[in-house]
């Protein structure tokens, strides 16, 4: 049986990625494959649809997006750009907001 | 319905053979450009591939999709890849195969202008950016 880095190696891949579903069934089961590979390369899988706006910034807080950018590409070994830690924040900030409804009862 | 419950597995004897491993390969339909690429002719070339190695591979045409692409100003390109899996005896996971598999998915790489290509093999994914002329 190959190790993960003679795998890699054969393949000359530039990093690997532990995913969450590891022995799809089926084609929900390929679905869900593919659901996971698109959170580690949107170019790979459908994702959610998303939307793009041309929001302003502060010099200050780009370039701290661009550190903490840097910091991530280092602990994840994948490449990070202070865009898509922007995406992260901003999304995850919203997700944890109580929806409208919620906040009425 | 008082009848007990049986294993499909058994039943069908639809057992993997142990040690089978699943790789998965992404074929996209677009480059990084947004512009379409010939997919159906990657998706011979891979199934081809998997065939002459493995002895078998499936592809399964998926719905709809959209990526944004950073580099290129945060782009939304639209997206329908094709996975293409193939079930792997262990024995015939090896890595002059791989090296073989790395040649075709090198050369879609370089052809189909990608920026990764993606494999997975057994819950991992493996990203390709290297790709070799030839």
């Amino acid at each position: 049986m190959l190790s993960e880095e003679q795998i890699r190696q054969a393949l000359h891949a530039s990093r690997v990625v532990p995913l969450a579903v590891a022995r799809p069934h089926g084609p929900l089961g390929l679905e869900q494959l593919a659901a996971a590979v698109s959170r580690v390369n949107p170019a790979l899988g459908s994702g959610a649809p998303r939307v793009r706006r041309p929001i302003a910034l502060d010099h200050e807080t780009w370039e701290k997006l661009e550190q903490l950018a840097e910091t991530a590409a280092q602990t994840t070994s994948q490449p990070v750009t202070a865009s898509q830690m922007a995406v992260a924040i901003i999304e995850q900030y919203v997700a944890a907001l109580p929806q409208r409804g919620d906040a009425q009862e | 319905m008082n009848d007990p419950a049986v294993n499909p597995e058994d039943v069908f004897q639809s057992q993997l053979p142990v040690g089978t491993s699943l790789i998965v390969i992404f074929v996209p339909s677009r480059d990084r450009d947004g512009q379409p690429i010939d997919q159906e002719y990657w998706v011979d070339e891979v199934l081809t591939t998997l065939g002459r190695l493995f002895r078998g591979a499936t592809a399964y045409p998926r719905g709809r999709g959209v990526w944004r692409d950073d580099e290129r100003g945060g782009t939304l390109l639209q997206e329908e890849p094709v996975i293409v899996f193939s079930y792997v005896a262990e024995a015939d996971l090896t890595t002059n195969a791989l090296s073989e598999l790395y040649r075709t998915l090198s050369r879609m790489g370089r052809q189909a202008n990608q920026g990764e290509i993606g494999v997975v093999i057994d819950g991992k994914y493996y990203g390709i950016t290297e790709y070799v002329e030839g």
